[in-house]
């Protein structure tokens, strides 16, 4: 083998960021004309991890596979997780400080599902707006 | 030399011909376009994402190079999964149950693997990523390609996929674990001292994450149990007793010792009222099942007084009870009751040597008036033909005959693609109806 085991799911958060900073780009860019379908997707998945308390990691072995002690690695992806929860947390705090959990998810929510039909331009900055402080959030998790 | 991005775009056309060159035509004609489609529209993703990314996001190219390279390995499985490595009319009988269960967004990929050892599930997750549609790759040991009553043991893979699509669940393996030493990790590294022969703590987290795991495994057992019924009971004590026997381990492992799962499972066997034999009302079951419920039950007894029961038992029933109404909730999952009659008929098919498949015959009951009524025939689930070839095996001791054991699962693995034969053609026949009415 050339390197350690490469494995995709190991950096939450950095898919996270390269996620929403490629979809800030797009709205940007076209001025809410152009939307990669996978780009908002993530976004609402994220909102719903956030909104559930879903940051469990869980790379299920075989029934059957030995134990081994090469993987301590994957430890790194519950830290992950974590960063990434706190990452959530701070975009919530500056998009929409004194909202309860509930409450901002659905707001966002509402904003991309918005933005999915229509460039309407107040919906459009508030997204760019979330977006931003998303990935700002993101990198400096 | 290639900058990374530049190298990434490499690997990406790279990816991309291996794509067109592969998915047409070389996997199950009726799902090849669901494949094709969803690596297509990944692949697609990825690139957008790497035209967007800047030049020197060295954690960013990164991040993208493992989702390039997962989707390559995806699409060299697809390629390399052929149907005659693994036992397709039962992967079909599992997508079936499970499929209904976890959304039918989901797409399932079987392949073989080489080791013995080899049966998994690896669902994706339903964070974050560059899919659209989830694909669960499903893998079978090659050389047990057609032993479908080991096979069973699949059910348990299935709970971790399960989880991944509803983590509701997880409330349950909070109820299954909780006040034992798989709740405490500090106390579960103490308890592998004391009783398994780990030497090593590692640290906090490290501890954390196994213990996590634990309960995982421990609650995919119960998954498997409840979705494929009694006969997960035998597969998990043939397959998994001999790998118990292991020497001692330096470090605290990913899964519960054997003991322990074997435990619990009686525990939960008997809340469930899945030890027909044990049940205090008669039944038609009771006698044809006492030789198997009796080698499970002398196994697992052996442990269930002494530190190898490391779950409260009224726990471990309660989580039972909770996960067998989550699966009555779906369609097809939980595991069918069996009638004993049925079971019978089954039992007696094997004995002449003949496949147990087709359609459970036609019932005459008696309807409200008292008038003759016909009951619709209907298929028999996969899930009681396995049943009633692990009832017909355990006449004869399993270790005393090998080749009755062979007999009766090839019964089981010609009786599952018949089966899966008729089920095809209803469909087919619906689909034709559905066409002529339009």
């Amino acid at each position: 083998m050339l390197i350690d085991q490469y494995t995709e799911a190991s950096e939450p958060l950095v898919t996270s960021r390269v996620i929403a900073s490629s979809l800030l780009a797009d709205l940007r860019s076209s001025n809410g004309t152009h939307l990669e379908p996978l780009g908002v997707e993530n976004v609402l998945r994220l909102l719903e991890m956030y909104r559930s308390d879903d940051f469990y990691a869980d790379e299920p072995r075989g029934i059957l596979e030995q134990d081994d002690f090469a993987d301590l690695n994957a430890l790194r992806e519950f830290d992950g997780f974590n960063r990434l929860k706190e990452a959530l947390r701070s975009t919530h705090a500056t998009f929409l400080p004194g909202s309860d959990v509930a409450d901002f998810t659905q707001q966002v929510t509402e904003i991309f599902k918005v933005l999915r039909a229509s460039n309407e331009p107040e919906n459009l900055a508030k997204a760019q707006r979330f977006l931003s402080d998303l990935t700002n959030a993101l990198s400096n998790a | 030399m290639f900058s990374p991005k530049r190298h990434l775009i490499l690997e990406w056309e790279n990816v991309e011909q291996t794509l067109r060159e592969t998915l047409r035509y070389r996997y199950n004609k009726n799902v090849t376009v669901d494949f094709y489609e969803e690596c297509t529209l990944r692949l697609d993703y990825i690139r957008h994402l790497i035209d967007s990314v800047q030049g020197d996001d060295e954690p960013g190219l990164n991040d993208l190079m493992g989702k390039l390279n997962a989707l390559s390995v995806l699409v060299t499985n697809i390629e390399r999964s052929h149907l005659e490595e693994f036992a397709w009319p039962f992967a079909e009988a599992l997508k079936r149950i499970y499929r209904d269960a976890f959304g039918k967004d989901v797409l399932f990929m079987f392949r073989a693997e080489g080791d013995l050892c080899s049966y998994a599930v690896r669902p994706e997750s339903i964070r974050t990523g560059i899919f659209k549609r989830r694909i669960n790759s499903v893998v079978f040991p090659r050389a047990l390609k057609d032993s479908v009553l080991l096979h069973v043991i699949i059910g348990h893979e299935f709970g971790h996929a399960a989880l991944v699509s509803d983590p509701t669940l997880n409330g349950i393996i909070r109820g299954l674990i909780a006040e034992s030493v798989v709740a405490e990790p500090q106390k579960l590294f103490q308890w592998c001292a004391d009783n398994i022969g780990v030497i090593n703590r590692i640290d906090d987290g490290y501890l954390r994450e196994k213990a996590y795991r634990w309960a995982v495994e421990l609650f995919c057992d119960l998954f498997a149990l409840v979705t494929m019924g009694p006969s997960f009971l035998p597969a998990f004590q043939s397959l998994l007793e001999i790998l118990s026997f292991r020497p001692s381990q330096p470090y605290v492992g990913t899964h519960p010792p054997f003991a322990s799962r074997a435990v619990m499972l009686l525990h939960a066997a008997r809340s469930l009222e899945l030890l027909y034999s044990e049940r205090s009302s008669p039944n038609d079951l009771m006698q044809l099942s006492a030789p198997l419920d009796k080698g499970f039950v002398d196994l697992a007894t052996k442990w269930a007084a002494g530190p190898f029961s490391i779950l409260d038992p009224a726990r471990v029933a309660q989580a039972a009870i909770e996960l067998s109404q989550f699966a009555q909730n779906r369609p097809l999952l939980a595991f069918p009751a069996p009638d004993a009659q049925l079971i019978s008929q089954l039992m007696r098919s094997i004995g002449d040597k003949v496949p147990p498949a087709g359609m459970y015959p036609a019932t005459i009951t008696a309807s409200p008036d008292g008038a003759p009524l016909l009951a619709e025939p209907r298929i028999v689930d996969f899930r009681l033909i396995l049943f009633a070839g692990w009832l017909t095996s355990s006449v004869e001791p399993v270790d005393k005959n090998e080749a009755h054991f062979r007999q009766v699962n090839r019964m089981c693995s010609h009786a599952i693609m018949q089966q899966e034969g008729i089920v095809h053609w209803l469909e087919s026949e619906a689909r034709l109806s559905a066409q002529g009415a339009t």
